[in-house]
């Protein structure tokens, strides 16, 4: 004689969004900072400033971000105004795209010079 | 070349030493020459005995060990100095980066001669000026500029591109209502239009 045991019950599923974890890598981060910063008008150039221990601009801690930024400025533009507004698209795009927040985006305006667009 | 505030924080201290060895040294040859003359009282230090007589021995003998102590620790305090004072010679300017902003959201700053470069560009924009060269010197922002110029062209053409159009410039990237500017300028002939043939 067989006895069928019922099936167990499997335990309810996670709703689908918190299936699954999503890391974003830190060069991706990276990447879309530069692309960002790169369409702020006077920013002439972009790039990256990895520190001695990791080549990329950008670090994410959890669901935040930090961000390093070389970037060539026109020279003679505000440069409070457009580090100012070159943070803001940033900060913008990085959380737009990735959902991180930057809690911080270091520039270092290495060179200053050519026209303004 | 001019140099920054370290530079001449570190030309400052060489005068002060170099001074201060220069008058050790001339004390010291000084009480020589004395002691060689007679100078002193000749019952303690007579001309024509050694410097170190009798009475130094005894000295020496007297206080040591203690006074080799002494010895060593001012030929440390000596060593120790004239280390540092190697090392500052090679000191150059620290601050290459002006820090316009320091915020929760990040710093931001601004290479020294990225600025200088877009300074001296812009003042060579003149046509009154064949060279230019800036110096930023920070952490309040001073410009110091050297500036060739053609001695043909009106001096007022010259001072006018620098009050009105290159260092607002540097003030409005500053953001600096005030930014102090040290303009040394030379004149030279321009160059002749025409070949010459001889």
């Amino acid at each position: 004689m067989t006895v069928t045991v019922p099936a167990q019950r499997r335990a309810p599923l996670p709703a689908p969004e918190r299936r699954g974890r999503t890391e974003v890598a830190d060069r991706v981060v990276s990447k879309i900072a530069c692309v960002a910063a790169a369409e702020v008008p006077e920013v002439r150039d972009v790039q990256p400033r990895g520190l001695p221990w990791t080549p990329s601009a950008g670090e994410v801690h959890g669901d935040q971000a930090v961000v390093r930024l070389n970037v060539s400025v026109a020279y003679p533009a505000p440069l409070h105004a457009v580090a100012a507004r070159l943070r803001e698209h940033v900060i913008d795009r990085v959380a737009a795209q990735t959902g991180l927040h930057v809690t911080r985006l270091d520039i270092t305006m290495t060179d200053v010079g050519g026209d303004l667009p | 070349m001019i140099k920054g505030m370290n530079g001449r924080r570190t030309g400052r201290g060489n005068r002060w030493g170099l001074a201060l060895v220069g008058l050790v040294l001339a004390i010291l040859g000084g009480s020589a020459l004395a002691r060689g003359l007679g100078a002193f009282p000749q019952n303690w230090a007579a001309a024509r005995t050694t410097v170190v007589d009798g009475n130094v021995v005894a000295f020496f003998a007297r206080t040591s060990p203690g006074i080799w102590w002494l010895v060593a620790l001012a030929a440390l305090v000596v060593a120790v100095l004239a280390v540092r004072w190697l090392l500052v010679q090679g000191r150059r300017d620290a601050r290459r980066v002006l820090r316009i902003e320091d915020g929760p959201t990040g710093v931001t700053e601004v290479s020294e001669s990225g600025m200088a470069q877009a300074v001296a560009a812009d003042v060579e924009s003149s046509p009154a000026v064949f060279h230019a060269a800036a110096h930023l010197v920070g952490p309040r922002p001073e410009v110091r500029l050297r500036v060739v110029a053609d001695e043909s062209a009106p001096m007022g053409e010259l001072s006018r591109h620098l009050s009105a159009v290159a260092l607002p410039h540097v003030r409005d990237a500053l953001d600096r209502d005030r930014v102090p500017a040290v303009a040394r300028v030379s004149l030279e002939p321009s160059p002749s239009p025409h070949r010459v043939v001889r």
